[in-house]
């Protein structure tokens, strides 16, 4: 049974949702005075699922993010101007401007990096597992990708090998119901994600990813029985990008209409147009 | 977290005044940052090995 | 002189782990039938019953699984040698060898390492056709951030892995499965080694031959040939291609006026023309008295017939062949 949050959980997750929200809205701002360059992927409407996922993780527990990625980077502890500075392309950033925005870093807090190949953490989230439990540790390796990724050969290994060793991984699928631009309800013919997991033996739950407490509970749920060395869970957080993604030709889901929470959504400036700004900004 | 009455809307706005705060500080932490070195860069593609004869291979060493 | 014994490319390599395994808890193997099987070249062998299933993991047949399972270990703090059953199944793994471990300690600005070794078996020779042997070195020596180590004989097979084990860096040893079940001479204790060192195997004045892994071996056979023919050769072994030692075949170059570069990968854009470009970018290139030379694999998938499949790389009499018209023509 997972505890209902203190008043000062309450408030360090309002915390962690405006500084990403914000952070990303700055980063668009930069990007489109061209202060910043490359390829910048938002996650703004996505908050919820880091935020409530690295609430359930403890001192030296990982993860692996996403080409997505800066909000699991604020939401496990990473400090904001190091990883402005790295979006930036400074020297004082995370990764002394090497990396950019699909390949940030904080090891030192357990994120092992953002991952520019869809599907490319998932196999490295499972030996970060193997590594814990080879080295007697109760840590577990929190795993996030999106929807694109469960069509690759990769998903597929990385849920095997940690099925089969029962690796203390707890893989975070964010729905945000798009692989670029083919929805994930044509891509993939189960009624949810999660169905898939029953075909590895693990637990697999979907949970609304717009509502922060849910994904904490869930994810909670998953970190205590992998930490109890009962091996990996799956869990599919439904969510929706509202920027920085390609906007063309979606169609409004379920899960759009809501906010995580944090302010009334502002209209799709790009919504069924592309102008070269967000062209540039997602590809 | 409104609903169940967890946290209020003076605080709601509260966090967002303290977030708008460190964003800025990170933005200018950022923009004042030097930038990054060729010579750091080819200095930083493999970790220091203690096994290695790279500068062997250089004709550094004999 | 230091006492020798006699074991094959094989034991060496598994000696060399169960070393590694006993002197380092964060050593541990995992690859597909290195368990109760043994491996499929016999390399692990009875490793499993020693070091138990927790060290020597079987997998699933999942090359880029395991492959990253290797990267997330490397990072967190273990050092995993992953084998990969042919060398050829590397293309299966692809994604995490090259955009993730040699990327990796250079992507985040050195906060983290790799130190993650890949043992897989390369090159021809066993009738297994074109997905089972080939030469792909030239490949992985083209990534920054990839050592790559080719052993060509019982010592340094293990010596050069167990210099990989002490390497922060992701290394590739390609070793090659022909050698696997041949005895050598080994030292008691296996010498010390360093990645980008190369060695001398047979000193010479006519001409130089630089070759890799089990073209070294074929190499010393020609120079013994050529040696009762009145021509001197001096063979040289870099071991490791990625990083290369050039200075040494600089100096043998400079010293005997001719050069003939031997491998078993394919002549186009392999890694022999990575050694004839710097040997033409340097100063020897003035020393030189004949044109260099390369003596590779045909441009050809390796066939199935034992005929063709001995066509198609070099052999010994090969390279006496150019070798005898290197130093006769000029």
């Amino acid at each position: 049974m997972v505890e209902t949050p203190t008043a000062a959980e309450g408030l360090a997750i309002l915390r962690t949702m405006w500084r990403i929200r914000l952070f990303e809205e700055a980063v668009e701002d930069l990007y489109g005075r061209g202060m910043m360059h490359g390829t910048m992927h938002l996650s703004i409407g996505e908050e919820a699922v880091p935020t409530g996922a690295c609430l359930a993780l403890k001192d030296g527990d990982q993860i692996t993010s996403t080409h997505r990625g800066h909000g699991h980077c604020i939401a496990k502890g990473a400090d904001l101007g190091r990883s402005m500075a790295e979006l930036l392309a400074k020297d004082n950033g995370y990764c002394r401007g090497r990396g950019g925005s699909m390949h940030i870093a904080d090891v030192a807090t357990g994120n092992l990096g953002a991952n520019g190949i869809v599907g490319g953490g998932l196999p490295i989230a499972a030996g970060a597992g193997l590594s814990n439990k080879l080295r007697g540790v109760d840590n577990v390796c929190l795993c996030f990708h999106g929807d694109g990724s469960v069509g690759e050969g990769a998903w597929h290994e990385a849920l095997t090998l940690a099925s089969m060793w029962d690796l203390p991984v707890v893989f975070v699928c964010e729905n945000n119901q798009y692989g670029m631009s083919m929805p994930s309800k044509k891509a993939f013919k189960v009624e949810n994600i999660s169905d898939k997991a029953a075909g590895f033996g693990i637990p697999g739950e979907t949970v609304d990813g717009n509502d922060v407490l849910a994904v904490r509970e869930a994810v909670q749920r998953a970190v205590d029985r992998a930490r109890r060395g009962e091996g990996p869970s799956f869990i599919e957080a439904l969510t929706y990008r509202w920027r920085g993604a390609l906007e063309v030709g979606q169609e409004p889901l379920p899960h759009q209409g809501r906010d995580p929470g944090l302010a009334r959504p502002r209209p799709h400036r790009a919504m069924g147009r592309r102008d070269a700004r967000h062209r540039a900004c997602h590809p | 977290m409104l609903d169940i009455e967890l946290v209020t809307h003076e605080q709601l706005d509260a966090e967002q005044a303290a977030a708008r705060q460190d964003i800025r500080e990170a933005v200018v932490f950022g923009t004042k940052g030097e930038d990054p070195t060729v010579e750091a860069m080819m200095a930083g593609i493999y970790a220091p090995s203690p096994v290695d004869a790279f500068d062997i291979a250089k004709g550094i060493v004999a | 002189m230091t006492a020798t014994r006699t074991m094959t490319y094989a034991e060496a390599i598994r000696e060399a782990m169960f070393q590694a395994m006993t002197a380092d808890p964060r050593v541990f193997l995992m690859g597909e039938d290195v368990g109760i099987y043994g491996g499929a070249f016999g390399v692990t062998n009875d490793l499993y019953e020693k070091l138990g299933t927790d060290r020597i993991r079987d997998t699933t047949i999942s090359e880029l699984g395991i492959m990253g399972a290797g990267v997330g270990a490397a990072l967190t703090g273990m050092r995993p040698i992953v084998e990969i059953q042919f060398s050829d199944f590397l293309c299966q793994a692809m994604d995490q060898v090259v955009n993730q471990a040699a990327k990796l300690h250079f992507m985040v600005g050195g906060q983290a390492s790799v130190p993650l070794v890949i043992r897989a078996p390369g090159g021809s020779g066993t009738g297994a056709a074109a997905q089972h042997s080939q030469s792909l070195e030239a490949w992985f020596a083209h990534v920054p951030g990839l050592k790559v180590v080719m052993p060509s004989d019982a010592t340094d097979a293990a010596s050069l892995l167990l210099a990989a084990l002490e390497d922060p860096n992701p290394v590739l040893i390609l070793e090659h499965k022909l050698l696997y079940k041949q005895s050598f001479e080994v030292p008691e204790v296996f010498p010390k080694a360093l990645l980008g060192q190369g060695r001398i195997v047979r000193e010479g004045t006519d001409l130089t031959i630089v070759a890799t892994s089990i073209e070294v071996q074929r190499a010393s056979e020609a120079a013994e040939l050529l040696a009762a023919d009145g021509i001197s050769a001096e063979v040289i072994d870099p071991r490791t291609i990625k990083p290369l030692d050039l200075p040494l075949i600089l100096a043998s170059v400079s010293k005997t006026g001719r050069v003939l570069l031997v491998q078993e990968a394919v002549k186009f854009n392999g890694f022999m023309s990575e050694v004839a470009a710097g040997i033409a970018e340097s100063p020897a290139f003035g020393d030189l008295q004949a044109p260099i030379r390369r003596l590779c694999g045909l441009d050809t998938p390796i066939p199935y017939s034992p005929q063709l499949e001995r066509a198609s790389v070099p052999q010994v009499a090969d390279i006496v062949r150019e070798a005898t018209a290197l130093v006769k023509e000029w």
